[in-house]
């Protein structure tokens, strides 16, 4: 099956304060593509250009050099349809709950929808199945914004975005400060939302645990370059990058490498806990007989 | 009273309900019920529970943000409702929360770090030095000029805290502080707030992450806003059932012990970071290969 590229940025370089003596450069040529049914992830230390480059995506920051395309369409050129690109990407910053802004859950909802021209009907509809998905009850939209859980919100926001039924989901940091269970559940929510076909999703996360479990290829971007980029397993295979990157190997990939500094050597590509587990249960029983 | 000296951070009864107003005839929805605890001086505590379990709630009581609806809290002695101790304690106790954006009050970074102790009346030249050694400690010296809006999300969390410790604060409160840092700057934090405390300060810390939890000598676990579990990680994190049905988790290399252990009798499952695990499991291959 060929995939389609619905997100192609080309030599895209950006400076903040260019022409002053503060100026900074944070993005330096990165070449992207995100291709149709796909999950990529982005990684990176702070300051790297992350955020940045995100804005990016839906013309928050128009290019100043290097293009953008998405869906085709130049984020380059000034007279490209934002309207129309801003309802097909869903964006979701860092900490959305506080942009919540409604003082009931469910017009913090409906807010999108009701911008889009549809009946009321169409809104309540689009309402139901985006806290649906989220794994919110429609009741829930009666509910003060201000009383819900911080996972509730976060759910909420996310929720927010999955009403304008986007095609592409772009989200920073979606895990971060959520307790345990309120982690699964949004990577639960995003595994689920995307497995409709003609989906594709965006992550950036300094949590190496999600990566691993969500993206199927990774970007890893250092002082605005993309310095790796493919498949994530062999991202995380690469002990030496990441280390130099200042990224953090997973617990699984931790036991896996000093076991084999210490003459155990367990079998390649498993980076699951419980993989792990399983292999050095069987190391430690043959060992026993 | 010839009453033995009280603890450094000394809390009892403490309730607090966000909800004052609600009708007098109904018991309002208690975000911290009936918390009474003690820590000493030089003490590094974890508060872990999840979200909405009163974390933030219980922290912000110990430099008086807020004060109990019922119950008392006391800083080096001074109840934080006395008026009077206000600035003692908020100079004793420095706090560093979630959302670093609520904190920043200066447009470059040196500065903002210069605030807190440039309003204590700091002479100059140690206020020179205090900057100094913050941002190093952090790791944000190189961009000790950058304006703070152009700082990343990470990099502002730094700021936050670099400001905190201008401060030179006995205790350091830390609110989730490494949520949004990339995993070198969360070990730089972590290996700082290791050092702070054997120098003698005070930490206490609210986290999400059990691995980070683990670091601290004493965990206390709240859940409705109440205290159900405390004591050191390993004691903490061996109640795996009261942990998970509160919705937490327990540490990965924990998560992986436990797992062997079920499938290899003896095995001990109480390993709380990788080193231990590791050994674990050489100790465990080395007995069992001479003992036979």
């Amino acid at each position: 099956m060929q995939k389609k590229p619905v997100i192609e940025v080309r030599k895209l370089t950006h400076r903040y304060l260019a022409g002053t003596p503060l100026e900074v450069q944070s993005l330096r040529g990165i070449d992207f593509t995100l291709y149709t049914d796909e999950i990529v992830g982005i990684v990176g230390p702070t300051g790297s250009g992350k955020s940045t480059f995100l804005c990016h995506l839906n013309g928050l920051i128009r290019p100043q050099e290097g293009d953008v395309l998405v869906f085709g369409v130049s984020l380059a050129d000034s007279r490209a349809d934002m309207r129309m690109i801003r309802k097909r990407i869903g964006m979701l910053f860092q900490n959305p709950e506080q942009q919540l802004f409604e003082r009931f859950a469910g017009d913090d909802v409906a807010f999108g929808p009701r911008n889009y021209d549809l009946s009321k009907e169409e809104v309540r509809e689009a309402v139901r199945r985006a806290m649906e998905m989220v794994g919110l009850p429609f009741s829930y939209k009666d509910r003060l914004t201000a009383d819900l859980s911080l996972g509730e919100k976060r759910r909420l926001a996310l929720a927010g975005v999955f009403a304008l039924d986007p095609e592409i989901l772009v989200l920073d940091e979606p895990t971060a400060s959520l307790d345990p269970e309120g982690r699964r559940q949004v990577l639960e929510v995003l595994k689920g939302w995307r497995r409709e076909p003609g989906r594709s999703l965006i992550v950036v996360s300094h949590n190496m645990e999600d990566i691993a479990e969500l993206a199927d290829r990774t970007y890893l971007l250092s002082d605005g370059e993309v310095v790796y980029s493919g498949v994530t397993g062999k991202l995380f295979a690469d002990r030496e990058l990441l280390l130099r990157q200042g990224l953090a190997l997973t617990v699984p990939l931790q036991v896996v490498h000093r076991l084999s500094q210490n003459g155990i050597s367990l079998g390649k590509g498993n980076v699951s806990a419980r993989g792990v587990a399983e292999e050095i249960g069987s190391v430690l029983h043959g060992s026993a007989q | 009273m010839g009453e033995k000296s009280t603890p450094f951070i000394h809390i009892r009864n403490l309730r607090y309900t966000y909800n004052q107003t609600a009708g007098n005839d109904e018991a309002p929805p208690w975000a911290l019920n009936n918390v009474s605890l003690d820590i000493e001086k030089g003490e590094y505590v974890a508060v872990i529970g999840a979200n909405g379990s009163g974390k933030s709630t219980l922290l912000r009581h110990l430099n008086g943000l807020l004060v109990p609806s019922e119950g008392d809290v006391w800083v080096n002695s001074w109840n934080t409702r006395d008026a009077q101790r206000v600035r003692d304690i908020r100079s004793t106790v420095g706090m560093v929360f979630q959302s670093p954006d609520a904190q920043i009050v200066a447009t470059v970074v040196e500065e903002d770090v210069a605030f807190g102790p440039e309003n204590l009346g700091v002479p100059r030249d140690e206020l020179h030095e205090r900057v100094k050694r913050a941002l190093e400690q952090v790791g944000l010296e190189e961009l000790r000029k950058r304006p703070t809006h152009y700082l990343s999300a990470g990099q502002k969390q730094l700021l936050a805290i670099a400001s905190a410790l201008s401060m030179r604060p006995a205790c350091l409160v830390l609110d989730e502080a490494a949520a949004s840092l990339d995993p070198l700057s969360r070990s730089r934090l972590l290996q700082t707030l290791w050092s702070l405390n054997q120098s003698g300060i005070t930490v206490i810390t609210a986290t999400h992450r059990m691995d980070e939890a683990a670091l601290a000598k004493r965990i206390v676990v709240l859940s409705d806003g109440k205290i159900v579990l405390q004591g050191h990680p390993k004691h903490v994190f061996s109640q795996t059932d009261i942990i998970h049905r509160i919705k937490l988790d327990v540490p990965e290399p924990m998560k992986i012990a436990q797992h062997i252990a079920s499938r290899v009798s003896g095995f001990r499952a109480d390993t709380l970071t990788v080193d231990e695990l590791v050994n674990a499991v050489l100790t465990f291959r080395r007995i069992r290969v001479e003992g036979c």
